[in-house]
């Protein structure tokens, strides 16, 4: 019964008026920005974060949330027609989708896709529905020690599961703490960093660093290497071609299920998110099957398992975000930034103290992948046409809007120049195979960590053991460290005898 | 797309980002030290930072001793004219920083746009106009509406 009268106030939240309209706004940027090859919703979000400044927080939220599922779907779109994976989560839909194109059946292939995405959607709102309250409740009872050890274990995570290199990834996560640090510091007020720069005493701003890191990055690469896209396989023209015949449905109901339940619980995890989850349901998809040889050239079910879990995936990346105050993956880094610039702390809390913008921004999600649905399917033609923008005329708007972004935080220029640094890094990051996802989220998480860790040891009179005493905090770090050690041993192992011989 | 990433032992080039990660970790150390550190039972300003820019510094020497992915080490080697071009629209980002006060946005938006439009997409005279003109007066009139206090610079009046 609670759980019908939180939906209930949820739809009273997410179907008003402007709530509709801020979802609709959402799914439609991330369905053109999952299109277009390159830009990615991340970067789409952080370009967007100074607008959400003068939206209502929930408005702003739902927005946000929308584009980071709606270009889940747009991914599909080129990857099937074009093989060009508009996201990255979209890449094992290329495989498939396109071989299913070749052979001219486009259409069921995007109508597959999108009808498992909106069952995969729901399916992974149904599962944040039931599991974030009690898992919110459970983190009422959590103080400093536990919340130190989570931050460890979800950075620690983040790099492992997201990094193409483990060490690579620490040092990511290390350079985002240390700038964290910058600023004043939050228990004694010490300027850190600082070198008597008035700008940087309030510490780096989160905005200009993600436009730069994602926008202005995203724009050198573009100068760089022109991205150009051609149109392979002819968009459907016909509605009835997008639906998919009883076998269709019959051959990819299974994966749709699975792909969901494993995108789910692989979202849940810090940095694994959509792009794993997309490798990993196709991986099962293939291993189960009785015909394997299938997967690659054309199998059905290598486009309804990737789209489903992707789509699961970012249904559940918002319950450790919406639950514990910690994100999963950059997307939801730049949600909580989004939430953080209303001076809405999301965590435990958020379900007691906000319960209409808890369940506001659930069910507008309901709404938005029904939106999705309806939209899709009739404007894939208009959506392959988007690709042919000419990218000159994409980096002018990146960067128009990257300067007005930046320079709206404080009206100061120097918050451009914070953009430009940032977009520098972020340019040298990727071409020299550095991911910006573990700076970001530790950017995000390193206050969190450092306060915790402080007033962990305050309360323990400086003994470290408090943070393996308390069986949370224990049973967190322990995995933290069995992932630390796991490739150092690895390493060690393979010079002994009797590993070799294996 | 699901190509096999095969790894070899980093060479100059891969190791370069990790040599200047190194040195900056070791930088933080240095000017973090300076900080009041406190003790465990009592962590001051600069126990955190201490932390964390070792923490840089170990990490950045693992990545400079550890194996590159040979897709990344090929990432690193581009064409020189691309880089060029990108080092051109960054001088032109700092430059447009340092001027839009006092020369305001209108001027120095449009300047910016040109060169990205016309200098280094080489799009034609004519087409860059076109596009640059309404879009930095829309995003002008758009953004002061909103609340943003644009620079008007040389054209106030």
């Amino acid at each position: 019964m609670d759980t019908v009268n939180n939906l209930l106030l949820g739809f009273s939240v997410s179907l008003q008026p402007m709530n509709l309209l801020y979802s609709f706004v959402g799914v439609l940027l991330g369905t053109v920005v999952g299109v277009l090859p390159g830009l990615g919703s991340a970067a789409t979000i952080a370009l967007l974060l100074p607008v959400t400044y003068a939206m209502p927080p929930t408005s702003a939220i739902i927005m946000l949330a929308g584009i980071w599922y709606g270009s889940m779907y747009g991914g599909s779109t080129t990857s099937i027609l074009l093989r060009v994976p508009g996201e990255a989560a979209s890449v094992m839909t290329c495989i498939d989708g396109f071989e299913m194109a070749k052979r001219g059946r486009a259409g069921v292939a995007l109508g597959i896709s999108a009808f498992g995405s909106f069952i995969a959607g729901t399916f992974g709102l149904v599962g944040l529905i039931y599991l974030a309250p009690p898992l919110a409740e459970f983190a009422l009872d959590f103080g400093p020690p536990e919340y130190f050890a989570l931050t460890v274990v979800g950075l620690t995570l983040v790099s492992f599961l997201g990094g193409r290199s483990v060490p690579r990834a620490l040092t990511m996560a290390a350079l985002g703490l240390l700038l964290g640090t910058v600023g004043l510091d939050p228990v004694r007020s010490a300027a850190r960093f600082t070198y008597g720069s008035l700008n940087l005493q309030s510490g780096i701003e989160l905005v200009p660093m993600v436009m730069g890191l994602f926008g202005l990055a995203h724009v050198f690469q573009m100068i760089e290497e022109k991205l150009a896209v051609e149109e392979i396989a002819r968009a459907p023209t016909n509605l009835l071609s997008l639906l998919p015949n009883r076998q269709d449905w019959r051959d990819s109901i299974g994966s749709i299920l699975r792909g969901s339940l494993i995108g789910f619980l692989v979202g849940i995890l810090p940095g694994a998110g959509a792009t794993v989850s997309s490798y990993v349901a196709y991986a099962v998809e293939r291993r189960r099957s009785k015909h394997p040889e299938k997967f690659g050239h054309g199998a059905i079910e290598g486009v309804a398992a990737p789209e489903s879990a992707n789509n699961a995936a970012t249904s559940s990346g918002f319950i450790p975000l919406l639950t514990l105050g910690i994100p999963a993956n950059v997307v939801m880094a730049l949600i909580l930034g989004a939430f953080m610039l209303h001076g809405i702390t999301p965590g435990p809390m958020l379900l007691t103290q906000k319960p209409e913008m808890f369940w506001g921004i659930i069910t507008s999600m309901f709404v938005g992948n029904l939106m999705l649905l309806v939209l899709n399917l009739p404007l894939i033609g208009l959506f392959v046409k988007v690709t042919r923008l000419p990218s000159s005329f994409m980096i002018a708007l990146i960067v128009l809007a990257s300067l007005v972004g930046a320079y709206g935080v404080n009206n100061n220029p120097f918050d451009i120049l914070m953009m430009l640094l940032f977009g520098v890094f972020g340019y040298l990051a990727e071409k020299f195979g550095y991911s910006l996802a573990p700076l970001v989220l530790a950017f995000v998480l390193g206050p969190l960590m450092e306060i915790s860790v402080r007033q962990s040891l305050i309360i323990s009179q400086g003994s470290f053991g408090i943070f393996v005493t308390r069986p949370i905090s224990a049973v967190l770090l322990g995995i933290a460290a069995l992932l630390l050690v796991s490739p150092p041993a690895r390493r060690v192992l393979q010079f002994l005898p009797a590993y070799k011989a294996r | 797309m699901d190509q096999e990433v095969k790894r070899k032992p980093a060479g100059v080039r891969e190791r370069a980002g990790a040599v200047l990660l190194l040195a900056f970790g070791l930088y933080a150390l240095f000017e973090a030290a300076k900080l009041p550190f406190g003790g465990v039972r009592a962590p001051d300003a600069g126990f955190f930072p201490v932390c964390v820019a070792a923490a840089l510094s170990v990490f950045a020497l693992m990545a400079m001793l550890a194996e590159a992915p040979r897709d990344e080490a090929g990432a690193a080697a581009r064409d020189g004219n691309g880089a060029a071009r990108v080092s051109i629209a960054a001088v032109a980002l700092l430059l447009y920083a340092l001027f839009l006060k006092p020369v305001g946005f209108l001027v120095c938006t449009l300047l910016l746009m040109l060169l990205l439009l016309r200098g280094i997409c080489k799009v034609s005279w004519r087409a860059s106009l076109l596009a640059a003109l309404p879009a930095v007066a829309l995003s002008y009139f758009l953004f002061t509406r909103l609340g943003v206090p644009l620079p008007a610079g040389v054209l106030a009046f």
